[in-house]
């Protein structure tokens, strides 16, 4: 790992530390500092209130200049996130990146995306279309209903491979 | 040495410890602690050959100094002439000699290589732990006379000017105070033909210090007393220069010596000032550099070039500077550290080797100071990267604003 990564992600470790939300838990592995783990807890009014929801996030050797790998582990129901591999669709983690985000900003950027799909590039074409055909109350239900099963402390966690 | 060695000396002008112009090639960093001085081409010894430069690095301690090595048409290692990065030339002030005597007693580069390098190492020890017995740096049988003789002479001194840094009285300090009570050390190194050969002395000084009309009826009271005259000299500089130090952020040098005669001292949104002053006029208008966001340093530079009239040489420096700037310097009285030292956006730190964030966004609601290296990297990588000459085109990557990148060679 180089000197400039290693730096870095010490002090975003130290801010994350300083700066706990209620909203999320974020912290690396402890013998990999390229290895972080997010635990997003959406609160109301968000659709996804209740859910607990991991996220694993591989920061390269090139990082700040390149933007982390960002996965759901807990299955999601989502328009720009794959119900199977846990991919995100979000423009910062590809061509809007930029080194003036942290770790712990994209996880805020991660909670706002859940309450605000875009619905014109799905990752989850059902949950999509839900949307684009104007079924909010559908799409709702589906995302509270698979929120219950899939996400909450006493569902069996069942996480994609 | 003897005096007839001296003049032969004279003949071989084998020194010139001149500040290392910034025109070096860059080099890779040596991947191996050993002494490595890379050739323009062939082998280090070939000495006969047509090459008559040599450059390299030379890496002791974890630090890099660089090295120049130029041959007279004679071609003879003798009366090679040495150049320095201002490091080296600093470290190795007040051994000139020792390091002319060494090349002429080397038989070829290697050896002489491996005589610099022991002799760096020695003073790079010092330097690291001056009260270290550490360097001796002529080797040598010391007769009883010898230390008969330099006990007399440090009785002659007085011992509560003196404070002995091994058994051997090879390094002996010599403490002075000034007019203002500062406190300066001189170490001594007598030879062990002293007095015939004078001795080596080392003093951080803004100049070298060196013994005037040596003889052998001299003294090292004579020693003392010109570093106590020499000391007279530089009062003003330290006057200016504490008051600077105590009354604005100084971020470079960190721990500024005695020798050192630049202040890099923080103004208003990441901007600075480096000065360097001129320790023959300490109070004429020093060299100044500005390093900032061009919307911050700009109306800096105008503003001096507009009242250096009332530069006024009758004034100490930091009121000459506040006047001809037309700014308060933030004071560590009553702002942080934190507060003027703000870290890199890109790797979130202050230091990245000898370099600091001083690119700073224009936009004036960020201001947010980067690594030229950083920000290069970054900008490097985007596909609206675009360059003209020397200055690169780009976007802040804290708020967008369009940056435009001056490039300075790496300091
Ligand atoms: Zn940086
Ligand atoms: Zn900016």
């Amino acid at each position: 790992m180089s000197m400039t990564v290693q730096k870095r992600l010490m002090r975003e470790l130290a801010e994350v530390e300083r700066n706990a939300a209620a909203e999320f838990d974020l912290g690396s592995s402890e013998d990999n500092l390229l290895v972080w783990t997010a635990v997003l807890r959406p609160p109301a009014p968000s659709l996804y209130q209740g859910g607990v929801f991991h996220v694993s996030i591989r920061v390269p050797n090139t990082y700040p200049m390149t933007p982390p790998a960002v996965k759901f582990s807990t299955r999601i129901c989502h328009p720009n996130i794959h119900w199977k591999s846990g991919d995100v669709c979000l423009d910062i983690l590809k061509t809007a990146w930029s080194p003036a985000w942290t770790l712990r900003t994209l996880c805020l950027a991660l909670l706002v995306l859940l309450d605000n799909p875009e619905v014109d590039s799905p990752l989850n074409c059902d949950a999509g279309n839900l949307l684009r055909c104007g079924d909010k109350r559908g799409y709702k239900s589906l995302v509270t209903m698979l929120t219950a099963l899939h996400a909450t402390p006493a569902s069996a966690s069942s996480s994609p491979n | 040495m003897a005096t007839d060695n001296r003049s032969q000396l004279h003949c071989a002008p084998a020194l010139a410890l001149a500040a290392f112009p910034t025109l070096l090639p860059e080099y890779s960093a040596p991947t191996h602690e050993a002494f490595a001085i890379a050739l323009a081409g062939g082998s280090t010894t070939d000495l006969g050959q047509a090459l008559s430069a040599y450059s390299g690095i030379v890496s002791i301690k974890g630090r890099e100094f660089r090295l120049r090595l130029e041959l007279s048409a004679s071609t003879r290692l003798a009366d090679a002439v040495v150049e320095g990065c201002p490091a080296l030339v600093q470290l190795l002030s007040g051994c000139e000699d020792v390091v002319a005597q060494r090349i002429k007693q080397s038989v070829d580069l290697n050896a002489f290589s491996f005589e610099l390098r022991d002799l760096l190492e020695r003073l790079v020890d010092a330097a690291d732990r001056p009260a270290a017995t550490g360097y001796v740096l002529q080797q040598g049988l010391r007769s009883s006379e010898f230390y008969t003789r330099v006990i007399e002479e440090l009785d002659a001194v007085g011992w509560h000017n003196v404070s002995l840094e091994d058994d051997t009285l090879s390094n002996i300090r010599f403490t002075a105070r000034d007019d203002r009570q500062r406190e300066h050390s001189l170490i001594v190194q007598p030879h062990p033909q002293h007095p015939a050969v004078p001795p080596t002395c080392v003093a951080a000084l803004p100049e070298p210090f060196r013994i005037l009309r040596w003889n052998s009826a001299s003294s090292l009271s004579n020693v003392f007393q010109q570093f106590q005259q020499a000391l007279q000299r530089f009062q003003q500089l330290w006057d200016d220069l504490d008051e600077i130090d105590a009354n604005t952020w100084v971020l470079e040098p960190e721990r500024p010596t005695r020798d050192c005669c630049h202040r890099r001292m923080a103004l208003e949104h990441n901007s600075s000032v480096q000065i360097l002053v001129n320790p023959k006029a300490v109070r004429a208008v020093p060299e100044c550099r500005f390093l900032g966001a061009d919307s911050i340093v700009n109306p800096l530079r105008d503003a001096m070039n507009d009242n250096i009239s009332q530069w006024d040489e009758t004034k100490p420096l930091l009121a000459n500077l506040g006047i001809v700037l037309n700014v308060q310097f933030p004071s560590p009285a009553t702002v942080s550290r934190e507060e003027v030292t703000v870290a890199c956006g890109i790797c979130y730190s202050y230091d990245l080797g000898d370099s600091v964030p001083d690119k700073v966004c224009d936009g004036p609601k960020c201001r947010q100071p980067f690594h030229q290296a950083c920000l290069i990297e970054w900008l490097r990588g985007l596909p609206s990267f675009q360059q003209s000459f020397n200055t690169i085109f780009g976007e802040c990557p804290n708020c967008s604003k369009p940056m435009a990148i001056k490039l300075m060679p790496a300091r």
